[in-house]
């Protein structure tokens, strides 16, 4: 009976094709957006578990906006929230603590190589007495990695910025000074005139993040007191205060009670990459949403292919139809036989709509890998093929192309065998 | 008895209040193994009277019973697959299927035949009806009488008790036609199929069979011996 079913559905090939190409066209748009979603998700995650570990938190003066975007709450006036060395040594001695790392960013600054031509800016600086090969940098090139004073390292986008190979810039000298206003610099009367300059002493990969250059906290600090008026680098920290704290806790045990104490008492902002996998997870739920409903939208649509298709092709088996029935086929059989059509029709269209995708990201894997990597991801492969998903979609097609025959097929079955015999 | 046929009346509704007894009131008996020809004007009924027989028109008022027992309380696929087998004019062949594909296709929806067995009764069919060089051949490839007889061989396949014929001699000419009634009654002479054939070519019937007029559905009794 399958035998004589699969004759009845290739009977008419190109209207079969055309048919399954509903489905084809379903299962390309899903699987894309599955395969695609999950690349996504395994990239990002990937980037945060190379660069953070799971213990590991950052804690920052200002809220991370995709997690947790700015309150407008205007009933209560806020105070500044500020990172001073006060704080910063409080932190440091909370029970569960490994160590801290704190940052500074040095804004509106330009970049510019002695003896090279050329102006990078807007710049990101920061300072940080993080070693060079630390996991905060996805990569380091140098001699030596801890920056005394007068050094500074690089990253490799300003040496490619300026030309030059990742070994040629150590030992030239980075010079910093105001840059002139605009987006994301700033006028200060202090800095006018002034430049800051360092020796390169190493090569930093910032991956995806951007930083430009790294100079110690404390260098960080005395530029920072120009620009703000302080008398000193040590009065603008315990006046003004850090940007950012990495923080490395001894067990993932400890992060919630760290992390807990740290905003309830200094309304620090936290996060960890716990943080960052929840938020990736909820973005991954909410476009699993959206995309079942484009999978019923496009498998409806495909199903109705299917069932006009069949319903068509009872028109031309009404008279094999009564013949089947006139030797003693049942009522069941026929059914069987209309399902076992539009079954194979959206197992057609699975087969083909999964080829595609195969192929489809199979040559565009590279590419986008390439395009990651340009923007600073290290990944090796986007598009990865879980058979299990594979499998379910092939069978999510069969179970639709049946689920679309079943009309048809009860009307098939239905026909009266006297008339379909009589059946032109 | 086999067949008895206990006023059997058969009414198709054409319009509102148009009625058409496409068969009225009919009675007789058959005998097991017998030869049954039935002749009639064309709309005289013949063709309904088979379908009822060949439990296709469950849809009748009166009693039809085979082997004593109505026709509608057997299983109607069950007494499809096994107690009829029914050719027809038109032969009703499936074009994509070869000849013995379409000599075994009763045996594809009966789950009970295996493939062997069923290969085995293909061959003693292709035999009795002399194809067995054509079992790949599909019906366009047929002339007329090779494809009647690929449906003969079709109806035969479950052994039916009963063999009916709707006008099996209609699309041949009168020698194909004549080879086909003797095919019919040396099946019957062989077996001892209880045989009914339909036709109103006069010329075919031997006198070995028993002959039903019809008329306006009706047993044509001015005609009857
Ligand atoms: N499906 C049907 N609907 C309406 N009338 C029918 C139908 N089938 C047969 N008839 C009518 O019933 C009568 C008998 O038809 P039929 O049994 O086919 O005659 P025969 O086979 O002797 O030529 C005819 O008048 C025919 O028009
Ligand atoms: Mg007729």
């Amino acid at each position: 009976m399958i035998t004589y079913s699969l004759n009845l559905v290739f009977r008419s090939k190109l209207r079969t094709f055309l048919t399954s190409l509903g489905i084809t066209i379903a299962v390309i748009l899903l699987s894309l957006i599955i395969f695609g979603m999950n690349g996504f998700k395994d990239v990002i995650t990937g980037e945060f578990t190379s660069r953070f570990k799971p213990t590991e938190i950052v804690v920052s003066t200002t809220g991370f906006n995709f997690i947790s975007p700015p309150s407008s709450d205007e009933s209560e006036v806020k105070e500044p929230v500020r990172m001073t060395t006060e704080v910063i040594e409080e932190i440091r001695m909370l029970e569960g603590v490994k160590s801290i790392d704190p940052i500074v960013l040095v804004n509106g600054m330009q970049i510019k190589i002695k003896g090279e031509t050329g102006v990078f800016s807007p710049s990101f600086i920061i300072g940080t007495d993080l070693a060079g090969d630390s996991s905060m940098f996805m990569g380091f090139e140098g001699d030596r990695n801890i920056l005394n004073d007068g050094e500074a390292f690089v990253s490799e986008d300003i040496a490619n910025f300026f030309n030059i190979n990742n070994q040629d810039i150590i030992g030239k000298t980075v010079v910093f000074e105001a840059s002139s206003g605009g987006l994301l610099g700033s006028q200060t009367k202090e800095q006018i005139g002034k430049s800051y300059e360092f020796e390169i002493i190493g090569v930093v990969d910032s991956g995806a993040d951007r930083t430009d250059s790294v100079i110690s906290i404390k260098e960080a600090s005395e530029i920072l007191a120009v620009t703000g008026g302080f008398d000193n680098g040590e009065e603008f920290l315990s006046l003004a205060g850090y940007d950012q704290l990495l923080l490395e806790a001894n067990s993932e045990d400890d992060l919630e009670s760290i992390k807990n104490f740290i905003t309830d008492n200094y309304g620090l902002q936290t996060f960890s990459s716990e943080d960052v996998l929840e938020f990736l997870n909820l973005i991954t739920a909410g476009i699993t949403f959206v995309l079942i409903f484009f999978g019923l939208v496009s498998a409806f649509v495909a199903s109705i292919g299917i069932i006009n298709t069949m319903v068509m092709s009872i028109y031309e088996q009404t008279r094999e139809i009564g013949i089947n029935k006139a030797i003693g086929a049942s009522n069941l059989q026929i059914m069987g036989i209309f399902l076992i059509q539009s079954g194979v029709i959206g197992l057609l269209g699975g087969i083909l709509g999964m080829s595609i995708v195969f192929a489809v990201t199979t040559i565009a894997d590279p590419f986008i890998v390439e395009l990651l990597k340009e923007q600073g991801f290290n990944t090796e492969k986007y598009f990865t093929f879980d058979p299990i998903t594979v499998i379910g979609i092939v069978i999510g097609c069969i179970v639709v192309g049946i689920l679309a025959g079943i009309y048809p097929a009860i009307k098939a079955a239905r026909l009266d065998p006297v008339k379909a015999l009589r059946f032109e | 008895m086999m067949i008895e046929i206990n006023k059997l009346t058969k009414k198709y509704r054409i319009s509102r209040n148009n009625i058409v007894d496409a068969v009225n009131n009919l009675s007789f008996d058959i005998e097991s193994g017998e030869v049954v020809t039935i002749i009639g004007p064309s709309g005289s009924g013949k063709s309904t009277l088979l379908n009822v027989l060949g439990g296709l028109d469950r849809d009748y008022d009166g009693e039809v019973k085979v082997d004593n027992k109505e026709i509608r309380e057997y299983n109607s696929v069950y007494y499809r697959r096994n107690i009829v087998g029914t050719i027809f004019q038109q032969f009703y062949l499936i074009p994509a299927l070869s000849v013995e594909e379409n000599i075994a296709l009763p045996f594809i929806f009966n789950t009970k035949i295996s493939k062997k067995q069923s290969k085995r009764k293909v061959e003693e069919l292709l035999e009795k009806v002399g194809l067995q060089d054509r079992r790949t051949h599909k019906p366009k490839e047929l002339s007329g009488g090779q494809a009647q007889r690929v449906a003969i061989a079709r109806a035969l396949i479950a052994d039916p008790k009963i063999l009916l014929a709707d006008e099996p001699t209609g699309n041949l000419d009168s020698k194909t036609g004549e080879e086909i009634m003797n095919l019919l009654l040396n099946l019957n002479k062989e077996v001892g199929t209880t045989l009914m054939i339909v036709t109103h070519d006069t010329e075919l019937i031997s006198d070995s069979q028993k002959i039903i007029h019809l008329k306006d559905g009706r047993l044509d009794k001015s005609k009857m011996k």
